[in-house]
């Protein structure tokens, strides 16, 4: 498991963590039933609080990522990687639709907002 | 109990040439006087560098981390006695056989009779650990070693003035003297067991009363 | 693993009222400036002072009563007192394993080779960090369930103090049930080694909170006169005046981010919130 997080990012670090390992799993870097490392050597390494790490295996349990099995560990689910991405693309489509939201609430036109896709994709 | 042991083991032995040193003096001793001087000397000596250690637990701030160890005050208190104790006794021990081995040297036969002053200076020595134990705790080695100078003076002091005005001096001066040894080693001992007795829980008291 | 509900202890001028708690297999930090009351805290938690008023209970009991067998159970690195200087490694080792029942002779002996400290030389030749990393490895060396650790990393250059750290990570990250209290006057060794972080001040505790929390929520406002005047200051913990305006502490950066777009938001450390909740109004 490779994960670099940016301590000065806004994004909290339990969701760089959460995102990164999500990443991982759905590129398959990250097999399944693969035993992840325990909460306080992860935490050890990325010089992080545990509580942290246990934030962010708690998520990913709850979406289904990872399985905890009680004095074991935490496992990679057998999750479905097709429903995942879905799920990710979903995630986006939120994300724009809420910006859109903000694009039409200043009364930007269609057009408008086109242009600036294209524009920020050139970018 | 073990470990506090061993720690004022170690630190008695950092200090191997001091007690060396001693040893030598004690020898010397041994050859140039007739009497048991040398197992009195060695004896206290011994007795006061064990009673010693307690500053070595005291310097650099010492007694916090000391008392983290899985020991108890109680514990503390106890090994200290005892670690005072068994190096009076190591003392009293080692000067006998210097004695001994001296008068063989010297080609002197060794007197049965001096084995009754010999014997005396056991409860002495822990008479002595049962005035200066509870002093090192409660006043800490610098301070007690002023205690100690001016509880001695007062002594003398007191029994300086008890001579000079008691009437009937004569009469104590009679007791004392006119009691046979054994009555005398058995006050001795009877003295010294009561002194220890009064000692440990005024030292177990200090302790427990003390924060860090 | 331990309580301490309404400490009360007064040196002179000096008094001291804290109340925290350290759940099981928590990393509990607290940091403060020199003089807040940190010792203080320690040293009850310990057993070494007894309290004038109020409970500290360590596994369940007094902690002024606490039995040997109770102490076995912890390790205690404190800032200021150690094995005496005039005793050798080799004799401290031989102490501890007298001492504690779960004392690893070899483990000990090769951790303080791999981290230079030589077995035959008294303490007092040792340097300030030799003496810090020593404190530290005796009370890692008996396999304890609670570490008390008073300002492991005073004094010490950033080098060695992170090593300090990761002597400690490499203990806990083999111990998931270890309970840690840890204080420091530098926040930022605490940031990425505790659960949740505790802020005394003139021995009060000024804040209580999740460490991921203050690194995610908690940010610094740096509003000109202006923003100042007309910002929702609901969220703002406190506030400092400084040459461009006034920089303010929040624990909903997030808040401010969406409703100020304008405003310079920094991430907050814990040094930030010490510099800020103790010096700003």
């Amino acid at each position: 498991m490779n994960i670099i997080l940016n301590n000065a990012s806004m994004i909290p670090i339990y969701e760089q963590l959460v995102d990164q390992i999500k990443n991982q799993i759905i590129k398959g870097k990250l097999q399944e039933t693969e035993l992840l490392p325990s909460v306080r050597t992860l935490s050890a390494t990325l010089k992080i609080s545990s509580l942290t790490v246990k934030k962010a295996y708690d998520k990913l349990e709850e979406d289904g990522f990872v399985v905890t099995i009680h004095g074991k560990g935490t496992y990679v689910a057998a999750t479905d990687r097709a429903l995942a991405v879905e799920a990710r693309r979903k995630a986006v489509e939120d994300d724009f639709a809420k910006a859109l939201e903000k694009a039409r609430a200043v009364g930007m036109s269609v057009e408008e907002i086109r242009q600036m896709i294209d524009i920020l994709l050139e970018e | 109990m073990r470990g506090l042991i061993e720690k004022d083991l170690c630190l008695l032995l950092q200090r191997s040439r001091v007690l060396f040193v001693m040893i030598a003096i004690g020898v010397l001793l041994g050859f140039s006087t007739d009497g048991s001087f040398v197992i009195g000397y060695l004896t206290m000596i011994c007795a006061i560098l064990t009673v010693g250690t307690i500053s070595y637990d005291e310097f650099d701030n010492g007694y916090p981390f000391l008392m983290t160890l899985p020991i108890t005050k109680k514990t503390y208190v106890v090994g200290k006695y005892l670690f005072c104790m068994l190096g009076g006794l190591t003392g009293w021990l080692i000067s006998i056989i210097i004695y001994i081995g001296c008068m063989l040297i010297k080609g002197n036969p060794v007197s049965v009779s001096v084995f009754a002053d010999v014997f005396a200076f056991i409860p002495i020595m822990m008479l002595i650990i049962a005035v200066m134990l509870p002093m090192q705790l409660k006043f800490g080695a610098e301070k007690s070693r002023i205690v100690l100078a001016v509880a001695v003076g007062g002594i003398w002091v007191v029994w300086y003035l008890l001579m000079r005005f008691l009437p009937d001096n004569a009469s104590i001066s009679a007791i004392i003297s006119g009691a046979d040894d054994l009555t005398v080693m058995m006050l001795i001992v009877l003295i010294c067991i009561g002194a220890l007795a009064v000692s440990y829980p005024i030292s177990l008291r200090i302790m427990e009363k003390k924060e860090y | 693993m331990v309580s301490v509900r309404n400490l009360n202890k007064k040196y002179g001028d000096f008094s001291l009222n804290v109340t925290l708690e350290i759940p099981d297999g928590q990393i509990t930090g607290l940091v403060g400036k020199n003089g807040a009351g940190k010792s203080t805290v320690i040293k009850s938690v310990l057993g070494l002072v007894r309290p004038d008023s109020g409970s500290v209970t360590v596994f369940g009991k007094d902690a002024f009563e606490l039995s040997a067998e109770d102490k076995q159970k912890i390790g205690a690195a404190l800032s200021d007192s150690g094995f005496s200087n005039y005793l050798t490694l080799g004799d401290c080792a031989k102490i501890l394993s007298k001492m504690y029942d779960n004392f690893d002779k070899k483990l000990f002996m090769e951790s303080c080779k791999k981290y230079g400290l030589p077995e035959g030389k008294q303490i007092k030749n040792y340097s300030t960090g030799m003496k810090a990393k020593l404190r530290v490895l005796v009370a890692l060396s008996h396999d304890a369930k609670l570490l008390i650790m008073d300002e492991p990393t005073a004094g010490m250059d950033v080098e060695a103090r992170n090593e300090i750290l990761d002597i400690i990570r490499g203990y806990l990250a083999e111990r998931e049930d270890c309970s840690v209290l840890i204080t420091s006057h530098i926040a930022d060794d605490l940031e990425g080694l505790c659960d949740d972080i505790y802020l005394i001040h003139q021995g009060k505790i000024m804040l209580h909170e999740d460490t991921d929390v203050i690194l995610s929520d908690y940010g610094v406002l740096k509003a000109d006169e202006q923003t100042f005047m007309t910002l929702d200051r609901q969220a703002v913990l406190c506030y400092k005046k400084e040459p461009y305006g006034y920089c303010c502490l929040t624990d909903q950066k997030k808040f401010y981010i969406e409703n100020y777009p304008g405003m310079v938001i920094e991430n907050c450390g814990i040094d930030d919130i010490i510099l800020l909740m103790t010096g700003g109004k």
